[in-house]
């Protein structure tokens, strides 16, 4: 027996790809969610870990319930705490910054968030000034004292 | 005068190639795409100017919302879970940093105790999600 030959031409119809790569292009360019989350790093102290500090390169900083903050013991707006956590770095005439100087942050439990994220920005913000790595940290604040 | 006549040729758009174009679009959006894995809570987040972006990958989240109820994995959890559970994490991904999203009119109080939490259960890389404040 012989089989007919087939001599058309076998061929799968592409004209359509373009429409059905589209498609696809629609359905992601609507389900795609550009990442453009934003955080200001810190890395937490481990519980327990005690490392001894000279008290005299530590500048506490308060942030009260009324969103008041004291730095050193003085009372300083909001728009100040970036000069005055300058000075405290430069000790307010030496041009290099001291890196030893730690910020603890410690803020009333009745305090906004966002206040006490203003204030951590801005002591930020004085260390990226003066291009100095960051050392700030954050104090628990236990419900038994409260300022 | 002789006016030459514009010879009526078929003017065409080559089309043969919009196919492939579409497909480079597909690859380039398939790449880029990260599907939303968590609803989250409705948050008004603080803004700061120090704020610098996140990676793409190995970010678990916190919420926190504006009465201080905390979101994890979209299960409405209590304090006492979140370090449990953020350390579960950080075991399976050492480079995993907590994003901790907390409403910016929430009391300090109930985010120091997240962050008691998660230090006593050594998750110690966190980021405090904000808003770009436009200097």
């Amino acid at each position: 027996m012989r089989r007919p030959k087939r001599s058309e031409s076998s061929s799968i119809p592409t004209a359509s790809t373009g429409d059905i790569a589209f498609l696809l292009l629609v359905f992601f360019m609507t389900t795609t969610i550009f990442n453009n989350e934003l955080g200001l790093q810190i890395v937490l102290p481990e519980k327990g870990e005690t490392v001894k500090v000279k008290s005299s390169s530590i500048a506490h900083v308060y942030v009260a319930r009324d969103g008041s903050v004291k730095i050193e013991g003085k009372n300083v707006p909001i728009d100040k705490i970036e000069d005055t956590a300058i000075d405290l770095l430069t000790k307010g005439h030496t041009v290099k910054a001291d890196t030893n100087l730690i910020f603890s942050m410690k803020t009333s439990r009745f305090c906004k968030y966002g206040v006490m994220i203003t204030v951590f920005d801005n002591l930020k913000k004085a260390f990226n000034t003066l291009n100095v790595p960051e050392k700030i940290s954050l104090k628990p604040s236990p419900i038994s004292e409260e300022f | 005068m002789e006016i030459k006549r514009i010879e009526k040729g078929s003017i065409e758009i080559p089309t043969a190639s919009t196919g492939d174009i579409a497909f480079l679009l597909i690859v380039f959006f398939m790449v880029t795409t990260v599907f939303r894995a968590e609803q989250g809570l409705r948050i008004n987040l603080p803004a700061a100017e120090n704020a610098k972006k996140l990676p793409n990958k190995g970010v678990a989240h916190i919420w926190i919302g504006e009465d201080g109820i905390i979101s994890i994995d979209d299960n409405i959890v209590p304090v006492s879970y979140v370090g449990i559970l953020q350390a579960r994490k950080a075991a399976e991904n050492p480079g995993l940093i907590t994003s901790v999203e907390a409403d910016k009119n929430v009391n300090y109080g109930v985010v120091n105790d997240v962050f008691d939490e998660l230090s006593a259960n050594k998750v110690l890389r966190i980021s405090l999600a904000t808003k770009k404040r436009r200097i």
